[in-house]
């Protein structure tokens, strides 16, 4: 390691702990507010229009009251989290299948550091950077965009991040109720395609609300790799339209117990892909009341190949795949953490047309505990996957992860 | 949630095995795979094991050609990035064989086709193919149906939860040649039913064959079940080796162990493995193909002493193969074995009416076929995931076998760390010394232990006998840790491990108990490392290719005047002439002053004496020659690959080959000393040095290439190439790209076998395109029409909504010459008319379009037919109507891959002297000769041979262009004793060969007599040998008839390295182009159809006739005297060229070596740049002054280098004599009692690559009508015409129009006649395949 590198990695470092030691101070405090006038009396009621979230375009996550520096209208705050997992799986597990780990032991599944705040009024910024995760096609880089949002009716943001497509796929990893996310998004990353999980994307979205109605709409390279640009002939189209009362919040778990909020959305896309055109569709729900939270989601894709590059190692033509998710929880409050139960019922096909191991369902349960208002999460799920056609896997898991953030 | 939970209940799956099968209706369904064959249509037969795929009643579009066959197979893998068609399947093709037949699933009636492609038999079945059990309902075959009466019989009936494709046809031939055995009476007229029986659970699917006899064609109930009555028997599995040709041919034909032996039926399977499996015999390893040169070279035929194993196996990419007899005591045996073409037989019968006459023991494949309705038998194939023990476990366990678990890891003996993908094998413990070794002794106990049976067994045996072999992290998913894991049978067993790149591990021995599981970790030594460097002159990182091994030549020279000291020499330098008893004469080498070249191996050695090897050069080694006390520094190669542990084929001393596409690369390699070449094509200089490398020691070295040859106004272009997409190559396409780029080619041309590929995504995604650019095209495979190139194509993969099959190729069968010239035509990039058609390899026997159409050589208005057209009775083959013959094609190769062979044709004397003295060789074997010294010396002889064959004098030259074809040179009667010499004729016991008896030279007619015998008995020794045709030799011939085509020479490269690298040889073609990247593809095929072309292994030619240049015509003013013939050669300084010969309408005019013009005495040409040694580039540059021609006159420049340094190792041997199958059959003939030899003469086919070019023709137009003007007429096929002239059959003795049959009744001699030309087509089939 190079004297530049280590002086960096020594920096980052004390920035990091540094941050986390503020934020963690702040967060003790605040946990002590929320437990003594639960629900947050910053909370809107029930039925109020807001503006959806999380979202995959102008979400205010870094909007935060008090930046850690600031400098005219120029804010900056910094972000991250760690994910350590610890796992028993069956024999047949492998990373390559989509499953989280190919043996027993431990990974780190994730380890973010990001910075986000405005440039000026309206204009907003957001870099994250992913030190070990290949999930993002490469690319240490994962979000790296800017807004500039002049009202609430309209907003643009241009850069790399996440699409407007699946709720399921827009929620952050750190707000997730169960470790993993169904099975589809590993299949479709351990197969290198892109159906039902387009993953992150260079481009330009477009979004706002109208009444009780928001939308987003963008266009994007429509392939992984941001710095080398659009390797495809086409772009990828993608739009979503959602409608909701309350404020569901960023969390999949309904965390602060308010009233009665709920959310509808549905979405799709066009991918002009290199060897075919991709289109997608999709719908999801969302409920949260009282501490117990309900989301389901359904979608579907179909691959028609228009021209392709010859390869005798495929022989790929039409291909069509559905996967659909339903997900509930509830949150116990006690003194020490908010304690939360959670399963999901998730079941896909990965080719209409043919009867393999690809149509299978999963169901998930776990238990999670959150302390310092969330930002250390632990984590216990049982995942059981059954093939439903075709050789039956030894794939099931039992999984723990440890979570920090800031 | 609840909603949910009930999904879960009712989409519950418990695992249970299951069976199905079904009928491909999305590509979704396939398995897909590198060698993935498979189509919508087709068949899937899958367990929750394996899936295997079946071609559905139609051409098969793989190696075969019909339906039915097992096409595609791997393990099944429910891992979602092997779904959707991406498995792993690596397999050619399999299809079973009774006798010589195959279930012939065809279908007719398409309109492009001839009316009666694939007609049916009037009481034939119709071939089907069909699913009988699709696993969904219980499987129950009902016994009473005349098909499943080998169920009956045996009660070996499939459960009911197997799926069953079930293929039911009549007996056809695969090539309609081999259907002339009936000739033979060997049996022919089967209808097969193959049932493909996968039970779940199973790793093995059965091949249960069931044969009926039929009426043949011909009779009024051709078709029919013969005995529809009688019984129906299970075949006898085969327990040893047996000759196959006793079974087929009986007493009649065979001396069998029994007497009165009536021709018995075989059965088996034709394997195609293709490149893509590296095949494995248990108790061989993975060099068969050395076990069978073995056997030849010990004099035994492979035919009828054929290979035998448990089992044969098949290792590829994350998939393997087994295959076996049902039989636990079954045998397989391999009669006829390559990569390309496999016969394998497991059951086989003799036929005998009435008791068997034998011992019980010797009546076990013995029954009486009279009355027999049908005979039945069964193999197992398997399927493993990437190693030989797993895909042998399915045959263990379904023999019943008792097995024990052996698992463990490979790692780095230094660090610890695993090694991954290394091969771990097992051998059975020798009992006695005669199974350590070659020559041992059976009553010698073996007592040498593990460490003494690597040394002394293994190393002696070229590490073959291996009887199983596991692979490390065999699994596509595996992640690499070096981890093995295995079944076994029980019994103890030595084992190691090797990895390519790393010397192997030291031997264990190992216990397998029954149900146990042994562990044991195995220690590699790490390998070292090179990390290079390679610039041009303007220091720009290239493309390249870099050489590593041992003993590289690097010198020529001469021998020069007498002397017997150094003294006496200018050059300082008196040497002893190899051979010549002690004669010394002066040697002018380019060697330095304390080193000589040693001109059999060009290599520099040492005048220095030594002691030990540290005395010399890391390289080197202190040697002792023969009778001498002093030892000096010498070179000899101590490095070989292993091919019997999977590492390839190489020759002596290579060690490995890497392509680089941006000059810089790393690789690994052994321990050890090594000569480093970095070279980059033709057109480029090498750069050499030496490195010796210590374990896990990395050296750095940096290398420049300069560009030499200097070729403005010319690309070169390869337009014969193979890739993934051919069923019998398996270089990734990526790698493919990289060779041409690195073989410094500048336009790669795709030539698939019925594929169309494009290689230009590839070369844009790797930057390629400033060094080569590339065309589409492919190469027509018919079976038995020939093959032909078509380019440029356009490429089209998907038309209206579809997937075009195989991206448009042709589908070939049924349809004749024209038909399928347009068709490749219409496929052009551009108008039709600027396709360019290319007869490929046309004297290559059956895939050679001149000789399955008989063209004649010496006439070539004259077409004789097919031999479908000689034997109407026995082959039917509308096809091979001569007048379909059609001259409709562009051009045609005279260089063809590596194949010296081919292109010119030999001379009688050359051909006597060649084969007199490969029989000297072979007589060794009865001195107790070793096989490795057999072969060794008989690659010698073909090394040497060869460039006399190349070589043409002008006597030599003159006597072809005279020769009418009638006579000069048939071939040499071999003979055992004397009965099996004619009459007047002797046999020389010494050599086995019959000669004409003589008192004087009178009683010789074209020799003189000695000893009692005419020298020579083949007439004059520089007439042309009439069985074997040069391309180069044809070519001229149309020349001479009008039929004006383009000569180029292709590399048909299938491999990556060694047997056929990338663009040797290749073209250079006329191009504007100034960059590769501005190559203008329709004037490329502008100027090949022009001929502006020169066919090259090396050198670089060009040539005019005053202005005119290659592939143009000069007409010479009025009153011009004489025409200025002016001829440069060029080659880079690495290889020479000492010989250039230029031909004018036939005939030699000029023949200019190092010591000048040898038809111009008084040439003032200066010849330096022919003389040896020599590093000019400029090889010559001279201007003739030659008279003007009486009449129109083409002139054709060859140049060549046989005697000075060749192009290896940049382009290397063959490493190991070849074996054809003509070679096969011959020997395997000669064990049949015949009156006379049927064999055919054998020609040179093991030699080096020497620097040979040949340009196209410069016209003279004399008569100033503006073209060329032959001076024979044109042939009426030659632009499309008909009606041939007359056809004859080639040994003279039946022609067309009188019934061949007719005096072939009893005529054994007639049957003989006819067997000898069909040897003499599979003579030059080349054993690799097409």
């Amino acid at each position: 390691m190079s004297k530049h590198s280590r002086l960096v990695l020594v920096f980052t470092s004390a920035f990091v702990f540094a941050s986390f030691g503020v934020r963690a101070q702040q967060a003790g405090q605040e946990n002590q507010e929320n437990k003594e006038v639960p629900p947050p009396s910053n909370w809107k009621p029930a039925g109020e229009i807001t503006p959806p979230a999380p979202t995959a375009g102008a979400e205010e996550k870094n909007d935060v009251p008090s930046p850690m520096f600031q400098y005219g209208q120029f804010k900056l705050d910094a972000h991250g989290r760690v994910q350590v997992m610890a796992g028993l799986v069956g024999d047949d597990a492998h990373s390559s299948n989509g499953d989280e780990l190919s043996r027993d032991g431990f990974r780190v599944r994730r380890a973010r550091l990001g910075v986000s705040g405005q440039i000026a009024d309206s204009w907003k910024y957001e870099i994250e950077l992913d030190l070990i995760d290949e999930d993002s096609g490469g690319n240490a880089l994962m979000d790296a965009a800017i807004t500039w949002r002049p009202c609430d009716h309209a907003w643009i943001k241009a850069g790399a991040g996440k699409l407007p497509f699946s709720r399921m796929l827009m929620v952050s990893s750190g707000d997730m109720q169960l470790v993993a996310r169904a099975p589809w998004v590993g299949v479709e990353a351990a197969t290198g395609t892109a159906m039902l999980d387009p993953g992150r994307q260079v481009g330009v979205t477009v979004g706002g609300k109208v009444s009780m109605f928001d939308y987003s709409a963008g266009v994007y390279n429509g392939s992984p790799g941001f710095s080398v640009g659009d390797l495809n002939d086409g772009l990828m189209y993608v739009v979503r339209l959602g409608t909701g009362m309350g404020e569901m919040g960023n969390s999949e778990a309904d965390l602060e117990r308010g009233g009665l909020r709920w959310r509808f959305g549905l979405d799709g896309y066009i991918n002009q892909a290199p060897a075919s055109e991709i289109r997608a569709a999709g719908a999801d729900l969302g409920l949260k009341w009282q501490g117990a939270s309900f989301y389901a989601e359904a979608l579907w894709a179909k691959s028609t190949p228009a021209t392709r590059p010859e390869s005798i190692d495929s022989s790929l033509d039409e291909s069509e795949r559905w996967g659909m998710a339903a997900q509930a929880g509830y949150v116990l409050p006690f003194s020490f953490a908010d304690i939360e139960l959670a399963c999901r019922f998730s079941i896909m096909d990965d080719n209409v047309h043919i009867d393999n191991e690809g149509d299978l369902w999963e169901l998930a349960a776990g238990v999670n505990a959150y302390f310092y208002s969330g930002r250390v999460k632990v984590m216990l799920d049982y995942l059981l996957k059954e093939e439903m056609h075709g050789s039956a896997l030894s794939n099931n898991a039992v999984l723990a992860m440890l979570q920090l953030r800031f | 949630m609840f909603v949910g939970a009930w999904f879960a209940a009712a989409g519950c799956n418990d695992g249970a095995p299951y069976s199905k099968a079904y009928r491909v209706i999305n590509r979704t369904q396939l398995i897909g795979g590198s060698a993935a064959l498979a189509d919508l249509g087709d068949y899937i037969l899958e367990n929750d094991r394996i899936r295997i795929a079946m071609p559905q009643q139609g051409n098969s579009v793989g190696p075969g050609v019909f339906g039915g066959s097992l096409m595609d197979a791997d393990v099944h893998r429910p891992q979602a990035r092997f779904r959707n068609g991406n498995g792993r399947d690596g397999f050619g093709e399999l299809f079973p064989i009774g006798n010589l037949t195959i279930p012939a699933i065809c279908l007719g009636g398409d309109k492009d086709k001839i009316d009666d492609f694939c007609p049916q038999l009037p009481w034939g079945i119709e071939p089907s193919v069909t699913i009988l059990c699709d696993g969904s309902t219980p499987c129950v075959l009902d016994p009473q149906k005349r098909e499943n009466a080998d169920y009956r019989d045996d009660g070996k009936f499939p459960t009911e939860e197997a799926a069953i494709v079930r293929v039911q046809g009549q007996a056809g031939n695969y090539l309609e040649a081999l259907s002339l055995v009936s000739i033979a009476n060997v049996k022919t007229n089967f209808r097969f039913r193959n049932d493909y029986i996968l039970e779940p659970g199973s790793s093995a699917v059965r091949i249960r064959t069931l044969l009926f006899m039929t009426w043949p064609a011909g009779t009024p109930q051709a078709g029919a079940i013969r005995y529809p009555d009688g019984e129906v028997i299970p075949l006898p599995s085969l327990k040893k080796a047996t000759a196959m040709f006793g079974l087929l041919l009986g007493s009649s034909y065979f001396p069998t162990e029994l007497l009165d032996m009536e021709p018995g039926i075989a059965g088996g399977d034709f394997l195609f493995f293709g490149d893509r499996l590296n095949i494995f015999g248990e108790g061989i390893g993975f060099d068969i193909y050395k076990e069978i040169r073995n056997k030849f070279a010990t004099g035994e035929d492979p035919f009828n002493s054929p290979i035998v194993s448990k089992f044969l196996g098949a290792v590829g990419e994350n998939v393997s193969y087994a295959i076996a007899s049902s039989d636990p005591e079954g045998r397989y045996l391999l009669p006829l074995f390559s990569g390309a073409v496999t016969a394998g037989f497991t059951h086989g019968v003799f036929c005998h009416t009435g008791p068997c006459p034998g011992t019980p023991e010797q009546c076990i494949n013995v029954i009486d076929c009279n009355d027999v309705q049908a005979v039945y038998y069964e193999r197992l194939f398997a399927v493993g995931d990437g190693d030989i023990a797993s895909a042998a476990k399915a045959i263990y366990e379904a023999w019943g076998t008792p097995t024990g678990r052996i698992n463990g890891h490979v790692l780095d003996r230094r660090t610890g760390e695993p090694v991954s993908g290394a091969k771990v094998f097992v051998y059975d413990i020798p009992k006695n010394m005669a199974d350590c070794r070659l020559g041992g002794s059976a009553g010698e106990p073996y007592s040498l232990g593990p460490e003494g049976f690597a040394k002394t067994c293994l190393e002696q045996r070229h590490y073959m006998g291996a009887v199983n072999q596991l692979g490390c992290d065999r699994r596509a998913t595996d992640m690499p840790q070096g981890a093995f894991d295995g079944t076994l049978p029980t019994g103890r067993y030595y084992m190691l491990a090797k990895k390519i790149y790393y010397s192997a591990s030291r031997v264990v021995e190992v216990e397998i108990a029954e149900g146990k599981t042994a562990q044991l970790s195995l220690l590699l030594l790490p390998p070292g490392r090179v990390e290079y460097d390679i610039v041009d002159e303007q220091n720009r990182h290239v493309p390249a290719k870099l050489t590593l091994g041992q003993c590289f030549p690097d010198c020529s020279g001469r021998y020069e005047e007498s002397c017997s000291l150094d003294d006496d020499c200018a050059s300082r330098k008196c040497v002893d002439v190899p051979g010549a008893h002690g004669a010394m004469r002066c040697l002018v080498d380019n060697c330095s002053a304390d080193r000589v070249c040693d001109l059999s191996k060009l290599r520099c050695i040492s005048r220095k004496e030594c002691r030990i090897d540290a005395d010399c050069e890391p390289v080197e080694r202190c040697l002792a020659e023969p009778g001498e006390d002093s030892r000096h520094c010498g070179c000899v190669p101590l490095f070989e690959r292993q091919k019997a542990l999977g590492e390839g084929s190489y020759a002596p001393g290579l060690g490995r080959y890497q392509y680089t596409v941006d000059g810089h690369g790393q690789l690994l390699i052994e321990p050890g000393a090594y000569d480093i070449w970095a070279s980059r094509g033709f057109e480029y200089s090498v750069d050499k040095q030496q490195v010796a490398l210590a374990p896990g020691q990395t050296a750095l070295l940096n290398f420049r290439l300069n560009h030499e040859v200097r070729t403005p106004g010319w690309i070169s272009g390869d337009f014969h190439v193979h890739g993934q997409n051919s069923y019998d190559a398996d270089v990734k396409h990526r790698d493919r790209v990289a060779a041409f780029a690195g073989e410094g080619v500048e336009l790669l041309s795709s030539s698939d076998h019925d594929y169309v590929t494009d290689f230009a995504p590839y070369v844009h995604e790797m930057g390629l395109e400033p060094w080569l650019t590339t065309q589409v095209g492919t190469e027509l495979t018919s079976v038995e029409l020939g093959h032909f190139l078509g380019f440029p194509f356009r490429y089209e993969e998907w038309r209206d909504g579809q997937r075009v099959q195989e991206q448009g190729s042709v589908d070939w069968t049924g349809k004749t010459p024209d038909t399928v010239f347009d068709e490749l035509r219409a496929l052009g990039e551009y108008d039709p008319a600027d396709t360019v058609v290319v007869v490929a390899h046309p004297r290559d026997s059956f895939f050679g379009y001149f000789d399955q159409y008989g063209m004649s050589a010496y006439d070539p208005s004259q077409i004789k037919g097919t031999l479908f057209e000689w034997f109407p009775p026995f082959v039917q083959n509308p096809l091979g109507d001569p007048e379909l013959f059609s001259g409709r094609f562009d051009a045609l190769e005279i260089f063809n891959s590596k194949r010296f062979e081919m292109v010119r044709t030999p001379t009688a004397g050359e051909e006597r002297a060649y084969n007199q003295a490969r029989s000297v060789i072979e007589l060794q074997v009865d001195k107790g000769a070793p096989p490795d010294l057999i072969e060794r010396r008989q690659i010698d002889l073909d090394r040497r041979y060869i460039k006399e064959i190349l070589r043409r004098t002008p006597a030599e030259q003159n006597a072809i262009w005279d020769a009418d074809g009638s006579e000069g040179c048939d071939l040499i009667s071999f003979c055992a004793k004397p009965d099996d010499c004619g009459s007047g004729e002797i046999c020389d016991q010494d050599l086995y060969v019959c000669y004409t008896a003589c008192t004087s030279d009178a009683d010789c007619a074209d020799s003189t007599c000695s000893d009692g015998r005419c020298e020579s008995s083949l007439g004059p020794d520089d007439s042309p040998c009439t069985s074997q045709e040069g391309v180069i030799d044809d070519w001229f011939r149309l020349l001479d008839y009008g039929v004006v085509r383009t000569a180029m020479g292709n590399s048909d490269t299938h491999q990556l390295f060694t047997q056929t690298e990338a663009g040797c040889p290749h073209d250079f073609v006329r191009s504007s182009a100034a960059v590769p990247r501005a190559i203008d593809r329709l004037e490329v095929a502008r100027n090949i159809k022009a001929g502006r072309v020169v066919a090259s292994y090396g050198p670089f030619i060009e040539a005019w006739i005053d202005e005119a240049e290659i592939g143009q015509t000069r007409t010479p003013d009025p009153g011009q005297k004489t025409v200025a013939l002016r001829v440069k050669v060029q080659s880079a300084s690495w290889y020479d060229v000492d010989r250039v010969e230029i031909y004018r309408s036939g005939r030699l005019i000029h023949v200019l070596t190092g010591i000048g013009d040898e038809l111009d005495p008084d040439s003032q040409v200066d010849v330096s740049g022919l003389r040896l040694p020599n590093t000019k580039v400029v090889n010559l540059e001279a201007t003739f002054r030659d008279p003007v021609p009486d009449v129109d006159s083409w002139y054709v420049v060859i140049a060549m280098g046989l005697d000075g340094r060749d192009m290896s190792p940049v382009f290397s041997e063959h490493p190991y004599l070849k074996l054809q199958i003509g070679d096969i059959l011959s020997r395997s003939f000669s064990s049949v009692p015949l009156p006379f030899d049927i064999s055919g003469a054998l020609i040179p086919r093991v030699f080096r690559v020497y620097p040979y070019a040949v340009t196209n023709p410069v016209f003279v137009d004399v008569d100033g009508n503006g073209s060329f003007d032959a001076p024979n007429p044109l042939p009426v096929w030659a632009n499309g015409g008909k009606k041939l002239a007359t056809s004859e059959f080639p040994l003279g003795s039946a022609r067309i129009g009188r019934s061949p049959l007719a005096p072939a009744a009893g005529d054994l001699t007639w049957r003989l006649r006819q067997l000898r030309y069909f040897m003499g087509l599979f003579h030059r089939a080349a054993v690799y395949g097409p």
